[in-house]
């Protein structure tokens, strides 16, 4: 039902216009916005920055791009994860202009889905189509040696896996520009590779976490009575849990990987939203509009999630702006204190861990840059969360 | 009006402020008081350092035993708290060893220091039967426990009964002791063992069982097992020093037995402290808040370039028959490590001599056998494999393996090569050999997955001989049987041969070990075994490193004999002692 | 009226706990690893005597090998009478370990609460008061970026640049007192304790201010805006009543609440931070635990998180209940 008819000026602004119009007041929401999006880049675009194979090399006269070839299974899927949400954020600023307001919600709805359903599709695609591979071929003795010209490296000309035990514990110098670890592997390297750990499991966690405590909330605040009274009981029950220790004691016994991490965070971390949303739904379900759409005879998930859930959502998207600096420290944390994904993945925490060798030795480019990193993230996220805050309540107009 | 109300406020808030950082200060500076009064005490204590040799192998001043020189206390840092001070549990470890054999409890017999040989302790000698299948001990005449009760046959019996009791939580000793088929009072000084196979002039093989500390009967003993079980402390053997104090969490206190029946140590009391952090260790040693410290070899590496340091502390390198060695087990059950030549591709794209240059610092060395390094057991004239990743990449192509897929990984028969790699996460340089070994192997086209996990884990995985590919280290406290590690035999699910290693000319060598007396024999014998593991590699045998010790200047008599550190020997002079 | 409320408030507790157990003890009992194979061998080297067989035989003497809701009955019998069990790698009875080290934790949190409230509470007030002008702006940003400071970073580099001998020892690197503590007199103790103190607390407060003083703020900006505040200024107060007794007393309601949503985000900064600075405390010993599928010590740990925990909310609950007269005890809990 979607009409694309040229803006009205009856149609005035919508409440997304009004939020963002509010958040981009202040220029610190924006510089945190333009970082986040710059983090994005980078993280999407880690194998272009960061690679020891180079975009282009001539071997015996014949023209070969090492790093196209290399690239993994890992790395399409996060393009088209993406690309697709590059996307998704284009049509969401062309909606307010585009179409009618009554149907925006249901074309957001319907794209959402849709390009959910392709990123979905498309990881699967890529699982079953494109193999693993490996190269292990040294491109760079390959031109030191004249065997092979015209070579364009990378702007960091090192892989996240490399290791170099002749230069370990270099600190910054002119080859590796934030030094190397204990391997010998570049810090720079592993920080913009670790970029892409550390903004997945936010994604992902809080993605895991806000889906389950919507719908946990929306069925409680609903159907209140017994339903709410037992059903809370069970939130109180996992909520009084110290989260951190729930998730070392399931990081203890299932198997360390970085998808295990991200499902176990999202599943501890859902009992705030969903008492955000049970309080909205309990205040929402009493209304008129409510009414209306049941009198009508909508059936129930479409009167939860089409009528009242857009108009209680707005804590839930403060809430995961929030989750994901959270869960971005809680992955740091974990993985400083030996429970993350395992040496080989590049992630901040573990990079942090390694800052003080065994012998004491304060190496202070293995602190300071991934702690940096760390840090300005989730300052970056946390700041975000504020700014949305602020712009999306009322009350809060500068003059008081 | 409202401004300055405002800074009212404001003034309270920055009073709270003021009061808060007064506070921090001067807790900072009681501390940095007290420590300083402290060590400005122990400086006016101690006379000036003299100029002493430098170097790894360090030598003292001659044997001195005057008696004035008695007293003082020897304080050692622990990275690891021991779990029991009862040498017989399956909790005991390492560190139970250490403090409890032979400063507490003594063995029948007890590790010569100058010669690898036993030599007598409890048992003043030992009479082996022609075939070999009977052992007799003559226990000492008059000797007694801390309090007073004599060591008797009944007490030897009590302790190997007690150990393969199976309501006796060690399970793990008991399995060493499946050569012993009985035990039996002769005399109330005489005991006599009864092996399964015969045994060795010099007692090789079956060293270890000879050097388990004897319990006392009457303290020990007990109706429910349990009882032992939980008796982790209090512990009184007959050895020269006796068990004083244990402040869980800090310490471990020895005083010396002056009811001893050999010679009395010098050194009064012997301390043990639990400090975690190996920074920490070093930081305690340089306050002379303990003695003695066991360095990593980059702090050795560190320190042994300070002068100042040198001049206050013995820096001790050296090697001993039990030093540790660390290898890789391949498990030949898979279809990669089946092939001979794909182990020796491995072992050939390890650079051992890089590792040990710059993890190690220089201080290890490579082996090719599980025998010791300088021992007669190991044939010194094989050179451990070189780095030489081409060798690995024919090796592979001729085992069948190549990429035939054009995906970079090499393949055989659809199956790729890519294969798991273990090992505990308990030490910080298995985490970096992983990482090298992942580097190194993908650069011959092999996919090495690393799966650091805990020892619990491994050791499962291990047991059910679920894994590809696993690092670890054989130690001290553990006879290195070459029948356990390495006889088809012991390829089930109750046997240590987890890589599954079946080679029938060394199970007739092993076998021919298990009967043979003479130890000519023996060594010979496992240097044929050394050729084979040397070719068969079932293991890649990385490297060893040598015991590293840094040791207070103040004590005297700090000799490094060949199997090591004698501390029984050690004395301060009157004049340098630090505790009363 | 309310004190049905206390005793139904009271009664629900008893099902959350009762949950609470289930869910931890369900979870360290899922996975096949358990605690039997782990002392043999601590420092990556293998003991050659670790065979099957001795596993078999060591599960069994541990009783791990029965059913799991005989495991958990016996289980729960046994904490009803506050026996937790043995630890398997201390080898000591774990309410010793507990009592060992919750105090340790306790002080810890108490001094890390104390200046949290002792720096937010008048924080807060100030950036209400000066709403909207560079002492709120400001501070604001400040109180945000201590708040997104990761605590392992903060611990580490204050370690590195504030301990060792480099820098003249300023603070110890780990440990909860010197060796040599036991022998000296009270409050040379007591200060050599504060002193190993002073940064594992400070770790732990620098986050908590921003949580606090935004609400502290946030709840007098609130009340700034109400009729009353208007009414007692016409009045001729004075601005300092008028804020500090009228304004500030409103507005602190819903600080008790924060304090037991304050007490789980303690416990994971506790983990982290005893780890770093090595005190011996419960973040410690449950890592430890977790480690090392110490079954007992988890579940002890667990269970006594969960009461503290659940008791705080209670007691929230009640406080705010009691302190807040808008608040009807008719309300669904």
């Amino acid at each position: 039902m979607k009409r694309l008819v040229e803006q009205g000026s009856d149609w005035g602004i919508s409440f997304g216009q009004i939020v963002w119009r509010r958040f981009v007041k202040s220029w610190l929401n924006v510089v945190c916005l333009v970082f986040i999006a710059i983090l994005l880049l980078v993280a999407v675009l880690a194998p272009f920055l960061a690679n020891d194979k180079p975009y282009v090399i001539r071997i015996a006269g014949r023209l070969h791009f090492p790093l196209f070839a290399g690239l993994q299974r890992g790395d399409y899927c996060v393009f088209l994860a993406g690309f697709v949400g590059f996307w998704q954020l284009i049509q969401l600023s062309r909606n307010s202009r585009r179409l009618e307001p009554f149907v925006r919600g249901d074309a957001l709805w319907r794209q959402l889905s849709i390009n959910s359903t392709i990123i979905l599709f498309g990881c699967a695609l890529v699982f079953v189509s494109i193999r693993p591979s490996l190269d292990g071929k040294d491109y760079k003795a390959l031109v030191a040696s004249g065997k092979a010209s015209d070579a364009i490296f990378t702007p960091v000309p090192y892989g996240y896996t490399q290791t170099d035990i002749r230069s370990c514990h270099q600190p910054p110098n002119r080859e590796h520009w934030l030094g190397t670890d204990d391997v010998g592997a570049d810090v720079l390297c592993r920080l913009i590779h670790g970029s892409r750990i550390s903004l997945s499991v936010g994604f992902v966690a809080v993605g895991i976490s806000s889906i389950i405590g919507v719908v946990v909330g929306a069925f409680l605040g609903y159907f209140g009575g017994k339903v709410d009274f037992f059903g809370m009981r069970l939130v109180e029950m996992v909520m009084a849990i110290p989260m951190f220790f729930l998730i070392i004691t399931m990081l203890a016994f299932f198997p360390r990987n970085l998808f295990g991490i991200m499902i176990i965070i999202g599943v501890t971390s859902w009992t705030g939203n969903a008492r955000l949303v049970r309080a909205e739904f309990l205040k929402l379900r009493k209304q008129d509009f409510v009414q209306a759409a049941l009198s009508l005879g909508l059936p129930l998930r479409n009167v939860l999630f089409r009528h009242i859930l857009p108009n209680g959502i707005t804590p839930v998207l403060v809430n995961a702006t929030f989750g994901i600096s959270g869960a971005i420290f809680i992955e740091a944390a974990l993985s400083f204190l030996g429970f993350g994904a395992g040496p080989a993945t590049p992630s901040w925490g573990q990079m942090l861990s390694s800052g003080v060798s065994t012998t004491g030795r304060f190496l202070w480019w293995l602190t300071l840059f991934p702690g940096l990193a760390i840090f300005l993230t989730v300052l970056a996220y946390n700041m975000l969360g504020q700014g949305l805050r602020d712009a999306l309540d009322p009350r809060l107009e500068k003059r008081v | 009006m409202r401004n300055r109300q405002g800074i009212a406020i404001f003034l309270l808030f920055f009073l709270l402020l003021i009061i808060i950082l007064l506070q921090i200060l001067s807790m900072v500076q009681s501390g940095r008081l007290y420590q300083r009064i402290n060590y400005l005490g122990q400086i006016v204590e101690r006379t000036a350092a003299n100029a002493r040799e430098e170097g790894p192998e360090e030598t003292s001043v001659t044997d001195g035993a005057e008696r004035a020189d008695e007293g003082d206390r020897l304080v050692w840092a622990f990275r690891v708290e021991p779990k029991t001070l009862n040498p017989i549990s399956a909790e005991a470890d390492i560190y139970t060893t250490w403090i409890t054999i032979p400063y507490i409890f003594e063995p029948l017999l007890t590790h010569d220091y100058d010669q690898e040989k036993l030599k007598p302790c409890l048992a003043q000698r030992y009479r082996i039967s022609d075939n070999g299948l009977k052992i007799t001990f003559i226990l000492k005449d008059e000797i007694c426990f801390s309090d007073g009760a004599p060591v008797t046959a009944d007490d030897v019996i009590f302790t190997y009964q007690t150990i393969i009791n199976p309501n006796v939580d060690a399970a793990n000793i008991a399995s060493q002791l499946t050569d012993i088929t009985a035990v039996r009072w002769v005399d109330d000084l005489v005991v006599e063992f009864s092996l399964k196979r015969a045994c060795s002039k010099s007692l090789d093989g079956l060293t270890w069982v000879w050097t388990i500390g004897i319990l006392p009967k009457h303290v020990y003993q007990f109706h429910d097992a349990q009882e032992f079980n939980r008796h982790i402390s209090d512990p009184i053997g007959s050895g020269p020093y006796v068990f004083q104090k244990w402040n869980v969490g800090k310490e471990i206190i020895l005083r010396r037995n002056e009811n001893y029946w050999g010679n009395k140590p010098k050194l009064e009391k012997m301390v043990y402290r639990f400090i975690s952090n190996p920074a920490a260790c070093i930081q305690a040693l340089r306050c002379h808040e303990v003695d003695i410290v066991i360095p990593e070899p980059e702090q050795f590496a560190d320190m042994v370039n300070d002068e100042q340091f040198k001049r206050d502390f013995y820096c001790l390198s050296y090697w001993t028959p039990w030093t540790p060695f660390y290898y890789i087990g391949w498990n030949q059950e898979t279809a990669f490590f089946a092939d001979r030549r794909v182990r020796l591709a491995m072992t050939h794209i390890i650079n051992r001599k890089q590792i040990i240059k710059h993890l190690l610092r220089e201080y290890g060395m490579e082996i090719s056998s599980p025998f010791y390094v300088f021992g007669p057991q190991n044939d010194q004239t094989i050179e451990p494999w070189p780095y030489d990743p081409d060798k690995a990449r024919e090796l592979l192509d001729q085992a069948g393996w190549r990429d035939t897929d054009g995906d970079g990984l090499r393949d055989r028969d659809g199956t790729a090569f890519r294969f798991r790699f273990m090992y505990s996460n308990s030490y910080a340089l298995y985490n970096r050999l992983a990482r090298i070994l992942k580097d190194e192997a993908a650069k011959v086209g092999i996919e090495v997955i690393i799966e650091a996990c805990e020892w619990a884990i491994l050791s499962a995985r291990l047991n059910s001989r679920k894994f590809d590919a696993y690092i670890a280290g054989l130690g001290f406290n553990t006879p290195k049987d070459p029948y356990r590690l390495f006889h088809s035999s012991q390829t089930n699910e109750a046997g240590l041969n987890y890589v599954h290693f079946c080679n029938a000319r060394a199970d007739a060598i092993i076998e021919q070990v298990g009967s043979t007396n003479d130890d000519e024999q023996r060594d010979e014998l496992y240097r044929q075994l050394h050729r084979i593991l040397h070719d068969e590699q079932p293991y890649t045998f990385l490297f060893t490193r040598p015991t590293l010790r840094f040791v207070d200047r103040r004590f005297e008599n700090v000799k490094v004999h060949k199997m090591g550190l004698n501390y029984l020997q050690w004395y301060v002079p009157r004049a340098k002692q630090k505790y009363k | 009226m309310m004190k049905t409320y206390i005793i139904r408030r009271l009664l629900l507790i008893a099902p959350t706990l009762f949950g609470i157990t289930v869910i931890v003890f369900l979870i360290s009992r899922i996975a096949p690893r358990d605690p039997t194979n782990l002392s043999l061998g601590g420092s990556g080297q293998i003991d050659a005597e670790l065979t099957a067989d001795v596993a078999d035989a060591r599960r069994m003497l541990y009783g791990l090998n029965k059913p799991i809701h005989i495991q958990y009955a016996e289980w729960l019998g046994h904490v009803l009478r506050l026996d937790f069990g043995y630890s398997v790698k201390h080898h000591r009875p774990v309410i010793e370990l507990i009592k060992e080290r919750l105090p340790v934790t306790l002080i810890l949190n108490l001094m890390a609460f104390t200046i949290i409230y002792a720096v937010s509470v008048p924080a807060g007030v100030l950036m209400a008061v000066r709403h909207g002008r560079l002492f709120d702006r400001a501070g604001s940003l400040i109180l945000m970026m201590l708040w997104s400071l990761p605590v392992m970073w903060v611990g580490q580099m204050l370690i590195g640049y504030f301990t060792g001998p480099a820098f003249k020892d300023w603070f110890p690197p780990a440990g909860l007192s010197s060796s040599f503590a036991d022998q000296l007199p009270f409050f040379a103790w007591l200060s050599d304790s504060l002193w190993h103190l002073a940064l594992p607390v400070l770790c732990l407060s620098y986050g908590g201010f921003a949580y606090l003083a935004n609400q502290v703020r946030s709840g007098m900006l609130d009340n700034l805006r109400m009729d009353y505040v208007r009414t007692a200024r016409a009045k001729g107060l004075p601005e300092t009543v008028v804020i500090l007794r009228h304004v500030f007393r409103n507005s602190i309601i819903p600080l008790i609440t924060i304090t037991s949503t304050l007490l789980p985000a303690m416990f994971a900064g506790s983990v982290i931070i005893e780890r770093i600075f090595s005190i011996p405390g419960m973040g410690l010993l449950a890592f430890e635990a977790v480690s090392n599928r110490d079954y007992n010590v988890v579940m002890a740990v667990a269970t006594i998180a969960g009461v503290l925990n659940s008791i705080g909310l209670l007691l929230a609950d009640i406080a705010y209940a009691i302190a807040d007269p808008r608040i009807s005890f008719e309300v669904a809990v």
